[in-house]
């Protein structure tokens, strides 16, 4: 394993993570995640290229973030059997890069780079759900070039332009009598999308935004599936190839984000923020195999759009020093018989504290921690006829350096 | 400053601590109910005894579902040791099937899915057996009793009036062989039959699941016997299996024991009878259409003569040609094309039908077929034993497990942790080799349907077993 890498190159090789309301990560921003993940009515740095491009005009300064939030998903199952199984612990560490340079006073332009969507669950291969799912990794980057425009001195406006890179790798077995055929399907494609916003001052002390990101449909096309471990007879009858090529498709949602913030005193300030995420979009992950059309496999997903709310506030207890502190209740798209080993989704409380620290006028880091608590929730995954009970822990910890001129 | 960076140090490494906290659920205790699985007997056919693939062998017996119910007992109080009477000696692993029309004493092995070469030299997949037969099988006609009783007292191919049958395993007088291995008395006159050695095992909780074979011998010889005998291949008379039933029963429930009582599936949803389909003729070239209708003309003007309906053939699928051997069909010679509702069964010689005409140019013999006056005889009798069986479950308050409607739910297929499990020959994964028997994964769904009758009747929380952790077929 090669460690030794630059920033960027980094960026596209990392992992990333699970469990955010369906597979949305929601630690975009190291402040915002300290305040339950609601930045959208603060936008105070670089981050606001993403989370409103209406609020990049505002910025005083340009400036470039570079974070990372850790995160430690933890997932059981209770079989129908009556025993435990535990996920396989990952770590994924989405990274984050956001730029913002004045170009004048009226126009700013802006760069994100981020992960919104992702997903990683493993379980080991020869567990009692090894039909159904055994290991899905899916990735997203979304590069998005920015413009901002400040129409008075109190309105802003801005939108982004979004390309999106996604990847999946998607392992299960499949019974062929006492053989488990392995079969790997691997594939990668790219989609658009674009990020409009308008924010705004409301006297000294309110700034309210919305924003809205719009689905970007990522297709796989020609992706590579491998089967192992299959019969020799049924290779030679031509049922199951040892490889061939497959599509398929990836509907990653809109998102439409209120949020507000209020400076309480010169130290306080408080923030509010209401998502409502169009994963209805996600209403099937479909494989074909236009070699071997007796393999395709059309998986019900029927998401249903989702809510959420968070609040926050941050204090400044030195000069130098922010600390803050939040929460966010997160509703599950995922409805009650899609439940599945692939994603044991559930509506989802958060707790969040955080830290920034001011170096000097250029340098500053930010420190977050999150905890995130899934309900505790009954599945059964009609289509697979795989029930039990799931229960899901998140940590989060985020760290970010600011670095503006 | 330093210090604050130090803490929120601390505060990171604490997180990341608490991070090895385990999701973890405990596991749940069964509840064992109103029922005692203290001591559990298990009495039947070879579906008890775990037979698949034309023959009982070692691991057959090992997951027989009365194995799996007795280890699930265990859960609810249920005695360590359930004792199976194992096949001994060196055709454990290959299995045994009496095969008297090879010699007295000959057994045949399993079936298992190979390469074999047709008439026409073209290889596929088909079953065939593991090894050739032994002939004569001592080791498998040897009594293993010794003093211990067993358990699992499933005796392949026994009927209902079987199990209170003094002559069923007796030294000299073969009945039954698989009894003869574990009956606990086999001198001539011995006592012994298979509820009283059952019952020496105290049991305080018992399944039942007989009859299968007072119809299925009959059915399986394509009707060969007759309809109200005693010999394998007759349809027992309602009037012995009512008797024998509320016998078993009584004597079962004579200390208090209770139990389930499982009804038989209808037979002719099995692939023994649905692989080869009735109408399976299939004629490509237009010259053997016409060929074969000139060949029946002569047939043809005879039934007509007679009011039967003639034989004619077209491109596409054509209902084979079968005997029939009913006073009926005498003006033609005994024969005449399958109906819709009548099965040809799965030992056909195949190579028959492509190379030597069977169905086509000459009949299908009549000991391949079940015509339909061979299935209604099924049918009732099957109802009727099952009319009779709930009765008996009612009248002795004791569980019924319904498998006639269970493997009428194989039809549409058993969905089970992503693996859908039919009845279909091969594909369907639940069904072994000799097409009427399950595998072990179908055992394990029997033994899932079991335990949900039962925690229903006797409010217990047993649990289920993961079906596709035990064995399907083994594809070369």
């Amino acid at each position: 394993m090669k460690i030794k890498k630059t920033g960027f190159l980094l960026l596209l090789s990392l992992p990333l993570i699970v469990h955010a309301g369906g597979f949305q990560i929601n630690t975009q921003s190291i402040k915002g995640t300290a305040m339950g993940g609601a930045y959208s009515g603060v936008c105070k740095d670089a981050s606001g290229v993403f989370f409103n491009p209406g609020s990049m005009a505002f910025m005083d300064k340009n400036s470039i973030i570079f974070g990372a939030a850790l995160i430690m998903p933890s997932s059981s199952y209770l079989n129908p059997y009556g025993s435990n199984v535990d996920m396989k612990n990952q770590i994924f560490y989405p990274p984050q890069l956001y730029a913002n340079y004045k170009i004048n006073e009226k126009i700013s332009v802006g760069l994100s780079i981020n992960t919104p969507y992702g997903l990683g669950t493993k379980w080991d291969d020869d567990w009692t759900g090894r039909y159904v799912s055994q290991e899905v990794t899916l990735k997203t980057f979304y590069f998005q070039p920015t413009v901002s425009y400040l129409i008075t001195d109190k309105i802003g406006v801005g939108a982004g332009f979004v390309f999106t890179s996604g990847n999946a790798d998607v392992r299960k077995a499949q019974q062929a009598g006492n053989n488990d055929i392995q079969a790997e399907l691997k594939g990668n494609g790219t989609g658009f999308g674009y990020n409009v916003g308008v924010f705004a001052r409301i006297g000294e002390k309110a700034r309210v935004g919305i924003d809205y990101h719009s689905k970007v449909q990522v297709d796989l096309n020609n992706g590579d599936a491998t089967f192992s471990n299959v019969p020799s007879s049924l290779i030679a009858a031509g049922e199951v190839p040892e490889s061939t090529t497959f599509n398929s498709g990836l509907a990653l949602p809109s998102s439409l984000t209120i949020g507000a913030s209020y400076q309480i005193t010169t130290k306080l300030m408080a923030t509010i923020e209401f998502d409502y995420t169009g994963w209805d979009v996600f209403d099937s992950l479909n494989f074909d195999f236009p070699d071997y059309p007796s393999l395709n496999s059309h998986n019900g997903r029927n998401y249903k759009n989702s809510t959420t709310i968070r609040a926050g506030v941050e204090y400044q207890l030195k000069p130098k020093i922010a600390v803050r502190i939040g929460g966010a209740l997160d509703q599950s798209p995922v409805q009650d018989d899609y439940v599945s080993p692939e994603l044991p989704d559930a509506d989802k409380q958060a707790l969040t504290v955080g830290a920034s620290y001011k170096l000097n006028e250029k340098f500053s880091f930010d420190v977050s921690y999150a905890y995130e608590n899934l309900s505790e929730r009954k599945g059964n995954y009609v289509q697979e006829n795989f029930n039990g009970l799931y229960k899901t822990r998140v940590h989060i910890v985020g760290i970010g350096i600011n670095y503006s001129w | 400053m330093i210090k604050s960076i130090r803490n929120i140090g601390l505060l990171l490494a604490g997180v990341i601590l608490f991070n090895s906290c385990k999701t973890s659920f405990d596991d749940v205790k069964p509840a064992t109910g109103t029922a005692d699985f203290t001591s559990y007997v298990a009495l039947g056919n070879s579906l008890t005894a775990g037979y698949s693939d034309g023959a009982l062998c070692y691991e057959g017996q090992k997951n027989a579902y009365p194995s799996i119910l007795a280890q699930q007992f265990r859960t609810v109080g249920g005695a360590s040791v359930f004792e199976t009477p194992f096949l001994t000696g060196s055709n454990v692993d290959n299995g045994v099937s009496p095969a008297p029309s090879l010699g007295l004493f000959a057994t045949t092995p399993k079936y298992i899915l190979k390469y074999v070469t047709d008439c026409k030299g073209a290889s596929s997949l088909a079953p065939g057996l593991i090894a050739p037969p032994t002939d004569p099988n001592s080791e498998f006609y040897t009594p293993i009793f010794n003093g211990t009783y067993y358990q699992n007292m499933g005796v392949p191919g026994a009927k209902s009036f079987d199990l209170l049958r003094h002559d069923l395993g007796v030294l000299g007088n073969t009945v039954n062989p698989f009894y003869l291995r574990f009956a606990s008395d086999i001198n001539p006159g011995g006592t012994s039959t298979v509820v009283s050695d059952a019952l020496y095992s105290n049991p305080t909780f018992f399944t039942l699941w007989i009859g299968s074979n007072d119809v299925l011998g009959y059915a399986t010889s394509g009707g060969s016997g007759i309809v109200g005998g005693v010999n394998p291949n007759d349809i027992t008379t309602e009037a012995l299996f009512d008797s024998s039933i509320v016998n078993i029963v009584r004597a079962m429930t004579a200390n208090g024991a209770k139990g389930v009582i499982g009804n038989i599936p209808d037979v002719t949803n099995i692939p023994y009878f649905t692989t080869v389909p009735a109408k399976g003729l299939e004629l490509t070239d237009a010259n053997d259409v016409a060929a074969l209708n000139t060949a029946y003309t002569v047939y043809n003007t005879a039934a007509q003569a007679a009011g039967l309906p003639a034989i004619s053939f077209q491109l596409g699928a054509n209902p084979f040609v079968v005997q029939d051997l009913s006073a009926q069909y005498a003006p033609v010679g005994g024969m005449r094309q399958v109906k819709n509702g009548e099965y040809i069964i799965l030992t056909i010689p195949q190579d028959s039908i492509k190379c030597a005409g069977w169905g086509s140019q000459k009949a299908i013999p009549v000991n391949y077929v079940l015509d339909a006056n061979e299935v209604s005889n099924v049918k009732n009798y099957t109802t009727k034993y099952n009319n009779y069986i709930k009765k008996t479950a009612t009248d002795f308050d004791l569980a019924f497990a319904d498998f006639n409607s269970f493997f009428k739910t194989f039809q549409t297929g058993i969905l089970f942790n992503g693996v859908t499990y039919t009845p279909e020959f091969v594909k369907g994964g639940a069904f072994g080799l000799d097409g009427v028997h399950p595998n072990q994964r179908g055992y394990a769904l029997i033994a899932n349907y079991y335990i949900d009758v039962i925690n229903s009747k006797y409010s217990s929380s047993i649990a289920k077993v993961d079906v596709n952790a035990y064995k399907g077929l083994q594809f070369p």
